[in-house]
């Protein structure tokens, strides 16, 4: 039965359907960019109630808000990308990174136009602080944010001369979608969000530009300002189902049902638009857990090369590794326009197929992305080809596979190329190379 | 690399015995193109590691760790404590050196040779440590090569008795003298090198470094030899030498390399340094000739950033050219200056903290108005442009102010972004603006208001009949503890940047530095490559300050 409710139920295991590696790995993959065998198998013992408890807590790894105020000094992008990156594969908060990961696709700001490092950094440091709060104090965050502001004009937007730009993509992009507001609405709501601006690259309310007088927004009439604009926009029903839709487009799957929309913007409208409440029942669900979640979106190239070092359980050189991510079309902190980046079926073509494959066997047979442990290291307890072929096979894909991809990856392991120097860089490229490889 | 070192075949035996040379350079050959030559390996190395004791402060424990360790470990590994193998191996002359290409075209290789007391005590530390090693053990002398064949061409040219280095004219001439005991000399072929290079030093610089390099690499071009010495002093190492020709040398037709050197093999008074200098940096240019010869000096791309940059440079000086007014009314390149340096904007200051840049050029008197006119115009110029730049790419902050202040009775030009009262703390921008200072007969521009001030206090202090020290050459000083100092200031940028670009963790990253801190702060290096009649010296040296 695929009732609302019943789609949000929390998921129970069972014999048939045990909280098992493939379950524990799906979770660590989607809250958290995956994570290595053990803790997988470490999430598999505590159970899956601890185990979603555990993403929401604090894990191993660096302190990386303590570095905050060094790395704003970068004035780079290279390096800002760097530490994203950085905050990615070490980060304690595992969650919390996925979550502002998610809001910079969703809030997409590039600085190719708001050209600072510093600004560029300091948006993302407001998804870290509120990504998993409510919706109603993190959109307000984002509409003062200076980044934003630069990048869609409204520190151009004045008494008498409204810019438009930051109010349209409000509306369409971040928060009700086409057809829930109207141009007059859109035009109202420029004027209210008026004489919101910038000074020394902070956020400056300019009183004097400021168009105070009466608008109506929404049906609603009164002298509006940018929080009331914000505040009504969270409470539209339209709103509800438009976050819910991102929410299960981005942990769950591509192409949700209008069900399961339906299902997660009530959960979402019953918590008072708590982004952190609302992902705790999604991550429960029968829903996340269920074999139409499980490995139905495609890996963006920020999720491969993430990915892969955390599954390895490795380190890596961070700046390298945003290189490739950018190489294969996703540049952190450069998204290509305000709609974000294309992603799923857009991430794969005949070119990026090839840099995906020449990256794994880069990043597997060490080099500049210093792998650390090595892969042979990772695999001296493993000295059959059986058993190496195996172990890459839950290494990367939480051994599961089709019986025809795991005969093709054993018969590889027994092969020449997998032998010798390179050999087990080699292996693990070619499971890396499977369709399953590709797959979050 | 498993088995025991196997020693070459004895040398067939001579039926009449042959003297010993004293030196062990008489078995290398003529044209040997790199000797290192330590006439007592014990006291050299002995000298080398108590220059390390104590351990620099600040020094992580990790780093200090290994370094205690290190004796252990030795002996762990052969059996016997540093100074025990040091006695067994290096207990007289060593020399490492390359041999020359051989007549059939195999590649120079390097060997060393080693005085010894007692081969079977060596036979046995080799066997211990379980390494293949090419050596050979005869007559008290150890050698060792890369490869048993390479070290057979070395057992070879030995028993053959042709004639050897002692005898080339290059090493015989070289004036490095090698003190009994406590140092290294060095010598290098130079002809062989260029030899083997087929392509000159100055020529295989990029043109960016020419100005800088120039006159040295142009001198390695012209010389045959490279002699050098190492002298391990009490707080320190002091490299010295010489190069046999002068920038003077070269074809005609050449590059004008030595129209570069104003004042060549001449001593020039240079400015003092100001309070608070952590490095100091007196070049011997002739900026005139280098921008009128650039063609020459440089390659194509090169000169013509040179054109670029001589149209923009008169554009915002106006009325006065820059290579025909400009530069004849001062001594450029001066004196730079890095030095400490007050807060420039108030009490909020940007996170990074650096030292000031300063430059102090004495002004000659030729049309010295209109060269201060010029200056002072080139500076709203500047203002003028980088505000535009600045505007085009967003940066913060934007607008760059001409203002004059009197500080100190000195009269300074300076551009400013303003006070900050922004939010948090200012970028980085703001530790960087230009002031002008004219004072006491000197050009004086810098990064910020005090530097320039210092600078024009340091000339002032001057007695009046000194006109500041003497200098010959090209000299660079360099304080340790200066440059620590700012590196620790920075310490979270730079163990955060090194996370990002080496991997690893910022605990590691953190020590990575301290230790560099640790050593860095603890010595101090001086820099002098001065030309001479005939010949160009250098010298340079590296101190440990504090212990």
């Amino acid at each position: 039965m695929n009732l609302p409710a019943n789609l949000l139920a929390s998921f129970e295991p069972t014999a048939d359907d045990p909280f098992d590696l493939a379950k524990a790995g799906h979770l660590l993959r989607r809250a958290g960019f995956g994570g290595s065998l053990e803790e997988r198998e470490g999430l598999v013992t505590m159970g899956v109630e601890a185990a979603v408890d555990r993403m929401f807590g604090e894990g191993p790894g660096e302190d990386v808000d303590t570095v905050l105020e060094d790395a704003v000094e970068f004035s780079d992008i290279q390096r800002a990308r760097a530490y994203r990156f950085w905050r990615m594969l070490r980060g304690r908060h595992r969650l919390r990174e996925r979550m502002s990961f998610f809001w910079h696709g969703h809030f997409a700001t590039s600085n190719q136009k708001v050209k600072s490092a510093r600004m560029m950094l300091g948006q993302m440091a407001t998804f870290d602080r509120l990504g998993l709060g409510t919706f109603d104090e993190l959109l307000l965050a984002v509409s003062r944010d200076p980044a934003m502001v630069r990048w869609l004009d409204n520190d151009s937007n004045v008494k008498g001369r409204p810019n438009e730009n930051y109010p349209r993509e409000l509306f369409e992009l971040f928060t009700l979608g086409r057809g829930n507001y109207t141009e007059d609405d859109i035009k109202e709501a420029a004027r209210a969000f008026t004489g919101w601006h910038l000074r020394h690259e902070a956020f400056h309310f300019r009183s004097g530009a400021h168009d105070s007088g009466d608008k109506q927004v929404f049906g609603k009439r009164g002298r509006f300002g940018g929080e009331d604009i914000v505040a009504m926009t969270v409470r539209r029903a339209a709103s509800a189902r438009f976050i819910a839709r991102k929410l299960l487009e981005f942990f769950v799957h591509p192409e949700p049902t209008e069900e399961e929309i339906e299902a997660l913007g009530a959960a979402y409208r019953r918590r008072g638009r708590h982004l952190g409440n609302t992902l705790e029942i999604l991550l429960r669900s029968r829903l996340f857990f269920s074999s139409r979640a499980y490995r139905s979106r495609i890996k963006s190239p920020v999720d491969l090369t993430v990915s892969l070092v955390r599954s390895l359980g490795a380190g890596a050189v961070p700046l390298p590794l945003a290189d490739a991510a950018a190489s294969m079309g996703q540049a952190l902190l450069e998204p290509p326009t305000v709609e974000g980046w294309h992603e799923e079926r857009a991430w794969i073509s005949s070119a990026t197929w090839l840099l995906r494959s020449n990256f794994a066997g880069r990043l597997f047979g060490g080099g500049a992305m210093k792998l650390e442990p090595s892969v042979d290291e990772l695999f001296k307890d493993h000295a059959t080809p059986r058993q190496r072929g195996e172990h890459g096979l839950r290494l990367l894909l939480d051994g599961v596979v089709s019986d025809d991809a795991r005969a093709k990856i054993h018969a590889f392991a027994a092969g020449a190329a997998a032998q010798g120097p390179g050999g087990t860089a080699a292996l693990l490229q070619a499971i890396q190379c499977l369709p399953e490889g590709q797959m979050l | 690399m498993a088995s025991a070192a196997q020693a070459a075949p004895a040398a067939p035996q001579d039926t009449q015995q042959r003297p010993t040379p004293r030196e062990l350079t008489a078995y290398l050959p003529a044209d040997t193109p790199l000797v290192v030559d330590l006439h007592d390996g014990e006291a050299c190395v002995r000298a080398l590691w108590s220059l390390a004791e104590p351990l620099p402060r600040g020094l992580p424990q990790p780093a200090a760790a290994v370094m205690r360790a290190l004796p252990l470990l030795v002996k762990g590994k052969t059996g016997m404590t540093p100074e025990d193998l040091l006695t067994v191996f290096a207990p007289g002359q060593v020399i490492a050196a390359y041999f020359p290409a051989g007549p059939d075209g195999q590649e120079p290789f390097p060997v060393v040779m080693s005085r010894v007391d007692d081969p079977e005590e060596i036979r046995r530390v080799v066997k211990r440590l379980g390494v293949k090693l090419p050596i050979h053990i005869q007559d008290r002398i150890l050698t060792l090569s890369n490869t048993r064949r390479n070290l057979e061409r070395a057992l070879r040219f030995r028993r053959e008795g042709k004639a050897s280095l002692l005898q080339d004219r290059r090493y015989i001439e070289g004036r490095a003298e090698l003190k009994p005991g406590r140092s290294v000399r060095f010598y290098l072929n130079l002809d062989y090198v260029r030899r083997i290079r087929q392509r000159g030093f100055f020529e295989a610089l990029p043109s960016p470094v020419r100005l800088l390099a120039g006159p040295l690499a142009h001198v390695l071009d012209t010389a045959s030899r490279l002699d050098g010495r190492l002298d391990f002093l009490p707080d320190g190492v002091a490299l010295s030498g010489h190069v046999d020709a002068s920038p003077s040398g070269g074809a005609k037709d050449g590059p004008p390399v030595a129209s570069l050197l104003r004042h060549g093999t001449n001593e020039r008074r240079v400015p003092p340094a100001p309070e608070g200098t952590v490095a100091s940096l007196y070049l011997d240019r002739d900026l005139e000739a280098f921008f009128k010869n650039a063609d020459r000096l440089l390659d194509e791309d090169a000169a013509t950033n040179v054109k670029k940059f001589l149209t923009g440079a008169n554009q915002v000086l106006g009325s006065l050219d820059f290579t025909e007014g400009l530069l004849p009314a001062l001594e450029l390149p001066g004196a730079i200056f890095v030095t400490d340096t007050a807060p420039e904007y108030g009490e909020a200051q940007p996170r990074v903290k650096l030292p000031a840049f300063t430059l102090v050029a004495r002004m000659t008197g030729h049309e010295e108005r209109a060269a201060k006119r010029a200056l002072v115009r080139a500076l709203g110029a500047i203002g003028f442009i980088a505000t535009n730049a600045r505007l085009q790419n967003k940066q913060y902050p934007v607008q760059l102010r001409m203002r004059t202040q009197t500080r100190d009775r000195y009269q300074l030009q300076y551009l400013t972004y303003g006070d900050w009262d922004g939010p948090g703390r200012p970028p980085t921008d703001l530790n960087f603006g230009i002031t002008l200072l004219f004072a006491h007969g000197h050009l004086i521009l810098s990064s910020t208001r005090d530097g320039a001030v210092r600078a024009a206090t340091a000339i002032n202090a001057l007695p009046a009949e000194s006109a500041g020290r003497a200098v010959r050459g090209d000299y660079l000083r360099v304080t340790g503890a200066g440059v620590a100092r700012y590196f620790h200031e920075n310490l979270g940028i730079l163990a955060l940047d090194r996370v990002l670009k080496e991997g690893g963790t910022l605990q590691q990253a953190n020590q990575f530095w301290d230790g560099a801190i640790a050593v860095l702060g603890a010595l101090e290096a001086e820099v002098n490559v001065a030309p001479g009649q005939g010949d160009t010296g250098f010298r340079l040296s590296l101190r440990r300050v504090s212990r």
